[in-house]
């Protein structure tokens, strides 16, 4: 047995609780430190969201009427031609189109939030695209799947996947996820790049499309995914009729969503109506089957929904020559499908 | 389970909160417990090959201690090399030594196949063999009581901090410590906790972002100019560094949170005039293992000056092998040997030499050619291949072109690279302030308000400028 080395001497009691109460400062101290950094997060870094967010921080008091949405929103819709519609009809209107590619809940539900954050001060109408909580982890480890975990919408998230009914071993890991992406938001994790480049840079213009509100019809998408959705496209288009004609022929599917998704949808609503706006959804025109979701959240919600995914009732919206491809309408049918939204939006007001 | 994930940010504290919660006698089975933890999040079947190795050793260092006759001694000693080395030669060379043979044949005309196997390389494998070798040489030799506490004993060759990447630790070092209580003492965590922050930072701001050029121009050498790959070569040269230091920094630093003291692996290996002294700074771990256990036993340097020459070749090339099976591990240890061994030879000849302390300039020569020397052997070390090092050899000296410095490289900006420029002039200059006076002892006598200032800025930089995508290390693989 090898000699014993000599112990330590022990501190008191006193030393001890010092030791403790100095530790305990030292983690306050640092939580406030990352709370001011949070408050600084520009969110700069994230595509497409951080150009639009540091254009509308730029313009908040020139925005009356927001589109926020997936691409069905970003591609789909032209505040141009909506706002022009509009003064046809003798409603004033300047919109701004806030849709990003697969933005869905609860990050749109996040985004909402933070542009609410920014108070702005003519907002009246919020054109927020239907859709059910999605809480399946994509896009891992990027900065797009991390911005808008802030604990609030993790333990959102979180409750939402515990009452969903899923395979233990899946919950789990889908929850430490989500759990990992919020650590990583909370302490900004790798965030220094990104504010270096706010200070040093101006923003890339191309995010807010060629009439710089917003709108990016696929056509004006020069980025490598798109040109390859583009080949896709032409691929499809002798497919693309008849998975149209089908589309019409289908009498819906049943879909509902569930009561955490319901009530986050319903929290946005409330903080929309607290700042002075009126909240409307929206379900664009789209390749999927119609489901009841729409009506499922009516029935549960005092909303406005305005559904375009009827090819009965818009058949013009389901035409081939206005499809990009299956899933998206080209400049002229975003054109079209504004105008129709605009009409739809006037007839709320009684124009 | 490495240092830099979320898993261990979980796991420690709660390590070293039940550590310090129970009662000494019973340390020992929290800490093999956690140890045997950490392992398994990698692969938990290859835990058995770590019990192997522990139940070997263990009966071979009791055995020792009853053996009468040097035979008996001797017969138990092969033993032990025979398993440690059987277990990391079937693992780590078995399909290097089957493709060489089938290579060989091949050059004769005899159209042999040797037989491959598909296995994978236990994490740290190098690692926990040498340091449990050590003990039953160390026992052999009559400089370590064998050790007759099995809990102790599988402590000492799985302690979590050191596990997977060392430092290797001496029994004679290592064991007493687990037989001592440890009070907590904030002195001593505030020291730990210190050394673990500039190990992440090391790790997460230097390491892992230069990872990220060298690892896109190293992927495809030949598509990019000479100056890319001389800019990617310094960078790995650094990566290479933080990366292996960063780890022992938080090894040392999480085993000194919870009283234990490991050995120092790194002592400013780039200040080095020559690649001799800077293999007394670089894994000094393991460089002292192969003077202690290869380079002494071959009889060193009291021989004459061919042996001697024969013997630091003989240490380089082992050296190289055990980094890596591949014929570039052999060539990285080779042409480190002939840069400590010419300029011994040169010396007994009477060319050369001198005292490179004479003047600051020699010496500033002296470590800028050092340098350069151990950053060109590095390129055969990262390189998959001989091919691929040459590709790299011969695109430098191509020259150096006028095109932009980071022409063709993706995903690493000139925000990126000026990031990581300033970072590795703060490690430098740290290191440099920190030559005399070890940087926590810097810190630790300043005011109160004046070290918290230090502490958030790091936790800052690291958390804002740290890469988190939980890179493994690069010692891993070893």
């Amino acid at each position: 047995m090898p000699a014993p080395l000599p112990t330590p001497s022990s501190p008191g009691p006193a030393a001890v609780r010092g030791s403790w109460k100095r530790a305990a400062l030292f983690v306050l101290g640092f939580a406030a430190l990352l709370a001011l950094l949070g408050r600084a997060d520009p969110l700069t870094d994230v595509p497409v969201v951080g150009e639009k967010l540091a254009h509308f921080r730029q313009h908040v008091a020139r925005y009356d009427t927001l589109f926020i949405g997936s691409s069905l929103v970003h591609r789909q819709v032209s505040p141009a031609v909506y706002d022009a519609e509009l003064a046809a009809r003798g409603l004033e209107s300047c919109s701004f189109n806030f849709g990003v590619l697969g933005m869905v809940p609860p990050e749109s539900y996040y985004l909402l939030e933070r542009i609410l954050d920014e108070r702005p001060p003519r907002l009246r109408t919020v054109f927020l695209e239907l859709s059910s909580l999605q809480l399946r982890v994509k896009r891992e480890h990027t900065r797009r799947f991390d911005y808008w975990h802030s604990p609030r919408t993790t333990l959102d998230v979180v409750r939402a996947i515990r009452g969903a009914g899923w395979d233990r071993a899946v919950e789990a890991h889908q929850v430490l996820r989500h759990l990992e992406a919020s650590l990583r938001k909370v302490f900004h994790c790798g965030q220094g790049p990104a504010l270096l480049r706010t200070l040093i840079g101006p923003h890339d213009p191309a995010a807010l499309g060629p009439d710089g509100d917003g709108w990016l019809s696929t056509e004006d998408d020069t980025s490598n995914r798109i040109e390859l959705r583009r080949e896709l496209g032409e691929l499809e288009e002798e497919e693309l009729g008849a998975r149209l004609g089908a589309l019409r022929a289908s009498t819906g599917a049943a879909r509902r969503e569930g009561e955490v998704g319901l009530a986050l949808l319903a929290r946005t609503l409330a903080r929309v109506r607290a700042a002075g706006a009126t909240p409307i959804l929206l379900v664009p025109p789209r390749h999927q089957v119609r489901s009841s979701l729409a009506a499922h959240v009516r029935e549960r919600l005092d909303v406005e929904i305005l559904e375009f995914d009827d090819p009965a009732r818009y058949p013009e919206l389901y035409a081939p020559e206005l499809r990009f491809d299956l899933n998206h309408l080209n400049r002229d049918g975003a054109a079209l499908f504004s105008r129709l939204l605009a009409q739809r939006f006037a007839e709320l007001q009684g124009r | 389970m490495l240092f830099n994930s979320l898993h261990f940010l979980a796991f420690f504290p709660v390590a070293v909160g039940i550590y310090f919660l129970l009662a000494h006698r019973w340390r020992w089975a929290w800490l093999l417990l956690a140890s045997y933890y950490f392992y398994m999040w990698w692969r938990p079947s290859y835990l058995v090959l770590l019990v192997a190795i522990t139940v070997v050793d263990y009966a071979v260092g009791l055995a020792l201690a009853g053996a009468k006759g040097p035979g008996a001694r001797r017969a138990l000693l092969v033993l032990s090399l025979l398993s440690n080395l059987g277990l990391l030669g079937f693992f780590k060379y078995f399909n290097f030594l089957s493709q060489a043979l089938t290579d060989a044949c091949g050059l004769v005309g005899f159209g042999y196949q040797a037989p491959l196997v598909d296995v994978i390389l236990p994490v740290g494998l190098s690692f926990h063999t040498f340091q449990a070798m050590a003990y039953t040489v160390d026992v052999y030799r009559g400089l370590q009581t064998p050790e007759r506490h099995l809990g102790y004993f599988a402590v000492y060759v799985a302690f979590f901090p050191q596990l997977v990447a060392g430092p290797i630790e001496r029994a004679g070092h290592l064991l007493p410590q687990f037989h001592v209580p440890h009070r907590f003492e904030a002195a001593r965590a505030a020291d730990g906790l210190r050394l673990v922050l500039w190990g992440f930072f090391k790790k997460v701001v230097v390491a892992d972002r230069l990872a990220v050029l060298v690892n896109e121009v190293y992927g495809q050498p030949e598509a990019f100019g000479g100056a890319q790959l001389l800019l990617a070569t310094y960078f790995f040269t650094y990566q290479l560094y933080c990366d292996f230091s960063g780890y022992s920094d938080i090894a040392v630093g999480s085993a000194r949170l919870m009283g234990f003291d490991l050995s120092q692996n790194f002592a400013r290996p780039f200040a080095a005039r020559s690649i001799a002294e800077l293999w007394g700074r670089w894994h000094i771990s393991l460089s002292t293992w192969f003077r202690d256990y290869v380079y002494i036993p071959l009889g060193g340097s009291r021989v004459g000056p061919g042996r001697h020459a024969l013997n630091l070749m003989i240490v380089f090339l082992v050296s190289g092998l055990w980094h890596g099976a591949n014929w570039t591990f052999v060539v990285w240890g080779a042409l480190h040997g002939l840069f400590v061994v010419v300029p011994l030879l040169l010396r007994s000849l009477g060319l050369g030499g001198g005292d490179a302390r004479r003047a600051p300039w020699r010496t500033g020569l002296s470590v800028l050619v050092t340098f350069h020397l151990f950053a060109f052997a590095l390129i055969f070390f990262r390189a998959q291949s001989l091919g691929e090092a040459l590709a790299v050899v011969r695109g430098i000296a191509g020259g150096l072109g006028s095109g932009p410095l980071l022409a063709g490289v993706t995903g690493f900006d000139g925000l990126e690279l000026a990031i990581a420029l300033v970072s590795i002039a703060v490690l430098e200059l740290v290191q440099f302030a920190g030559a005399r006076r070890s940087l926590g002892a810097l810190v630790a006598a300043r005011p109160l308000w004046t070290r918290w200032g230090f502490y958030y800025a790091t936790l800052v930089v690291l958390l804002l400028f740290g890469k988190f995508d939980e890179r493994e290390f690069i010692y891993f693989q070893f």
